[in-house]
């Protein structure tokens, strides 16, 4: 049986598509232009845009994947899919860094002024793409609002870093340029590259607590857990003994666990209402979530 | 850290805690409720919280469990000298209506023994 995705994750789908569209052309460009000026920042740049582009595709193949079928194979979502993606670009993030800091040493050891018509180059697709990452970057928090989706709120974040790098490249190139008759002007482009591979190493610091916190199954946060006792609060005369509470994440989906015992002389219907009315409750409380309450004597294992 | 002494003196039993009451530290207050519940001597159960500084959900939790089996066993449970920052957590979670809250171990202890004379 074929799948057809609904409006909203047609919407999800072609705003990924149209990031990875203009990530691609973004490549290419920077890459013209590292390598007509051999400038270090505009490496760092390249490497970047490199990366963004990378979480770019990887966030519209996973939201192709599900609008295209296949989601029966995934009961659970494919959140774990979006948590090996971040991953993923966390590990190139690092050994990204690695290059961008060799290169960057390797110009303090051998300063040189940049120059050549790959700066122009750089100087007009700076400002072309802060137009462009600002525009998009504002369609993804539109889409992340409306989904609670991390895969579409980690695109936000990468679109909103990415025009405050092009406007802080645009700065570096320009007083590279404008300065070029100073000596110490020169070591002006291999420090901006530094500060490039900082945002870089703090991207990847929280790309990599994230995803593997999630991946660890991680539990929720101490705001939804008191709304989950709370709840049980507001239920306390309706059960006979709380057994436990588990919870995860995976992905943009939420699972909580509930193990209650119930007075035996309540009738199955009984029990069922008050079960619905948890689950019902708790799921419109904490968004994205599946709640379930299972009948239990004791602790699960 | 999570400090926890108790007293017994039947039919009832202090509980003082002394530190933070999170994820780690609240298997060790569930074993002893859990004991004392077991423990005839133990009919009425006042848990000192005065130097408690912290609790998280994991600590509420364990309270709101041991309501529910003091409830069962027939034993009194209240809770007393919260600081405020624990006041309003248990506020928090809806939990202040499920115990009786004083400001004393004694006064805790007058209230569950004339409670446990009535029923």
């Amino acid at each position: 049986m074929s799948h057809l995705p609904d409006d909203t994750g047609r919407d999800k789908e072609a705003a990924a598509r149209v990031g990875v569209i203009a990530g691609l052309v973004d490549v290419g460009i920077c890459v013209v232009s590292v390598v007509a000026s051999n400038s270090a920042v505009l490496l760092a740049d390249a490497l970047k845009t490199f990366l963004e582009f990378i979480a770019l595709l990887l966030s519209w193949l996973a939201i192709r994947r599900v609008n295209r079928g296949n989601a029966h194979q995934f009961d659970y979502g494919i959140g774990k899919l979006e948590n090996l993606s971040g991953l993923l670009v966390g590990i190139l993030m690092i050994l990204c860094l690695l290059i961008i800091l060799g290169n960057a040493i390797r110009n303090f050891i051998s300063p040189a002024h940049v120059a050549g018509v790959g700066l122009w180059v750089g100087v007009a697709d700076q400002i072309i793409y802060l137009g462009i990452n600002s525009f998009l970057y504002w369609r993804s928090r539109r889409a992340a609002e409306r989904e609670h989706s991390p895969a579409m709120a980690a695109q936000g974040r990468l679109l909103v870093s990415r025009a405050a790098a092009n406007a802080f490249i645009l700065l570096a190139l320009i007083l590279s340029m404008s300065l070029s008759r100073y000596h110490w002007a020169m070591y002006l482009d291999p420090c901006a590259s530094l500060l490039i591979g900082v945002s870089l190493l703090l991207a990847a610091f929280g790309t990599f607590s994230s995803s593997v916190y999630d991946l660890l199954d991680r539990t929720l946060e101490e705001q939804h857990q008191f709304l989950i006792l709370r709840e049980l609060a507001g239920h306390f005369d309706d059960y006979e003994a709380l057994h436990g509470i588990r919870s995860r994440r995976a992905g943009n989906r939420v699972y909580v666990e509930i193990f209650l015992e119930f007075d035996p002389r309540k009738t199955v219907a009984e029990v069922q209402q008050i079960i619905n009315q948890i689950i019902q409750s708790l799921q419109s409380k904490i968004p994205n979530s599946h709640v379930s309450v299972a009948l239990a004597d004791r602790p699960p294992a | 850290m999570l400090e926890i002494q108790h007293h017994l003196n039947p039919p009832g039993v202090t509980i003082a805690l002394k530190g933070h009451l999170d994820a780690v530290t609240a298997p060790q207050l569930e074993k002893l409720l859990d004991d004392l519940l077991q423990t005839e001597s133990a009919q009425h159960i006042v848990i000192d919280l005065g130097e408690v500084t912290f609790v998280a959900s994991a600590g509420l939790r364990v309270f709101l469990a041991g309501a529910k089996k003091a409830k069962r066993a027939q034993r009194g449970l209240a809770l007393c000298r919260l600081q405020p920052q624990v006041q309003q957590v248990f506020e928090l979670a809806g939990m202040t209506s499920l115990f009786l809250i004083h400001s004393t171990p004694d006064e805790s202890h007058a209230t569950l023994r004339q409670r446990s004379a009535t029923a």
